[in-house]
């Protein structure tokens, strides 16, 4: 049985796991004054409104910060390390923390241009975003 | 004009360390009892009892009520709160606010812990709601730890830089018989001590140990006929960012920069008035954080400000966490703090005192970052 820590899956939440397995990074807007958000939630932080649409973003940003982890602290994690966790400030808007998937930590910086990616878990029917650097096309140093 | 309408008549402490057989109850009363001894006020006199449960409180928010029926106390206020680093500023604030009402004369701020005996652990997974232990982002360091690469990356700051709020730490529990880590150490220790969340190294944490630390609150009046010279509150303040990632600069936490603001100006001083300051340490990063908050130093600029230690030693031009901080002393949530505070205000601190020390800053933090509060401490005069 494997340590790894799954999202609970709600009603509400579900969108946001399930555009993962549709390439797409979602976030609600609020339908009365229009604010981005994210965390979920079923109102909105700046309005109050419970009105809310999913919609899906271009899945880019930046990393506002990362920390490194060069141990496991669990053993689902054993096989990543060493691996980045950063705040991705996305191009729309609102920051979340995700892992850095396919960089060697020590290579990463603050500002990096980042895009998400999407690892489906089959039997959970969702997919889990993590960020990865952009490669600028014809650069191989990058 | 500083406020000055409440005091801190006494303080104590439990035994700091790795104590088997103790817990969290235990050293909260050894604590209360050592500062009703300090303050030379009867147990019958306390009308008001202000708790933090600890991490191996088995009551939880319940806690105010385990404590008070243990030490035999019926108050006119009472209270339990948790939020973490910010809390023991936060509930001395209330006690203040109470006395200055009229609810309440001498009012006990109460915290025990038995976290290191009691095995709690600071390495679950961070993050409310969905658990950003999905993402892998476990333990209390990792937020510090991107506050600190950003610092880096914007301002140059470098991990050296932090070492010296380590060894400056380090310095000063050398000093503290009360202190569990007194072993000197050097900018080369920090710098070969195992990476937690890099940039964080082991040095730049703070100690997970047992202990309890109780703060008696008063009147200015009744504080005078205390056995020792007031401690009076010129000044206090909070600052809270209860949403997380809100705003871009976050990471930056300006809301600490707030907390000062307030009590700067309820206490009618600046920076520049503040002779010593005891700054919430979790991490190394975060003393750097509070220096440029507090206006000590402009945005970026607080790592040349540290480095090589001379001018935030006891000697220095802004002596810091003069009793060895959460890194060194004992991590009591920010509580010691508060203690040292008002040693160095009374000029009792011995082997460490701060020469002419009159009026300290005392910040503390906590929860995912979200909290803060502090004390301008100064003479009654
Ligand atoms: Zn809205």
């Amino acid at each position: 049985m494997s340590d790894r820590i799954l999202p609970t899956v709600t009603d509400l939440s579900r969108p946001f796991w399930e555009g993962g397995l549709a390439g797409e990074l979602r976030f609600q807007r609020c339908t009365a004054c229009g604010h981005l958000r994210y965390p979920i939630d079923t109102i909105c932080p700046r309005c109050l409104d419970a009105g809310y649409a999913w919609e899906a973003v271009s899945g880019t940003g930046t990393i506002l910060a990362f920390g490194t982890f060069r141990r496991a602290y669990r053993a689902s994690w054993e096989d990543r390390v060493p691996y980045a966790v950063a705040i991705i400030q996305t191009t729309e808007g609102p920051r979340l923390i995700v892992d850095v998937v396919e960089a060697d930590p020590d290579e990463l910086h603050v500002d990096d241009p980042v895009e998400f990616v999407f690892e489906p878990v089959t039997e959970a029917g969702i997919a889990i975003p993590h960020a990865r650097p952009v490669r600028v096309q014809g650069d191989p140093t990058t | 004009m500083a406020w000055k309408r409440a005091a801190i008549a006494g303080v104590g402490a439990s035994r700091q360390g790795k104590l088997p057989g103790e817990t969290a109850m235990s050293l909260a009363t050894e604590a209360f009892r050592d500062a009703l001894d300090d303050a030379g006020i009867a147990k019958d006199e306390v009308d008001g009892l202000l708790t933090m449960p600890g991490t191996t409180s088995p009551e939880g928010p319940k806690h105010y009520l385990a404590l008070g029926e243990h030490l035999g106390i019926d108050p006119k206020v009472t209270g339990s709160l948790s939020m973490g680093g910010a809390t023991a500023g936060v509930l001395i604030q209330q006690a203040a606010l109470a006395i200055d009402a009229g609810m309440a004369n001498v009012v006990a701020c109460v915290f025990g812990d038995a976290a290191k005996t009691g095995g709690s652990k600071f390495d679950a997974s961070a993050g409310g709601g969905d658990s950003w232990g999905i993402w892998g982002m476990f333990g209390n360091a990792a937020n510090s730890a991107m506050g600190a690469r950003r610092h880096m990356a914007l301002y140059g700051t470098t991990s050296e830089q932090l070492g010296w709020v380590a060894v400056n730490g380090r310095r000063n529990a050398a000093r503290n018989p009360l202190a569990v880590m007194r072993e000197p150490i050097t900018i080369e220790d920090h710098q070969a001590s195992r990476p937690i969340v890099e940039p964080l190294h082991l040095l730049d944490c703070c100690l997970i140990t047992d202990g309890g630390v109780c703060v008696i609150v008063t009147s200015p009046e009744r504080a005078r006929d205390a056995k020792h010279p007031p401690v009076s509150i010129w000044g206090m303040g909070q600052g809270h960012t209860l949403q997380n990632m809100g705003t871009p600069d976050w990471w930056y936490l300006p809301h600490q920069q707030d907390c000062i603001s307030r009590a700067y100006r309820m206490a009618g001083v600046g920076p520049r008035d503040i002779d010593v300051a005891q700054l919430y340490d979790n991490f190394t990063i975060a003393v750097l954080f509070w220096l440029e908050h507090a206006g000590f130093v402009p945005r970026g600029e607080s790592g040349p400000f540290v480095e090589g230690g001379t001018r935030i030693a006891l000697d220095g031009e802004l002596p810091l966490n003069t009793a060895g901080g959460n890194l060194s002393e004992s991590y009591m949530q920010g509580w010691l703090h508060v203690v040292e505070g008002v040693r160095q205000v009374r000029g009792e601190a011995g082997d460490r005192q701060v020469a002419g020390a009159e009026r300290c800053l005392v910040t503390g933090r906590g929860m995912t970052l979200n909290t803060a509060s502090c004390l301008v401490l100064g003479p009654d005069r």
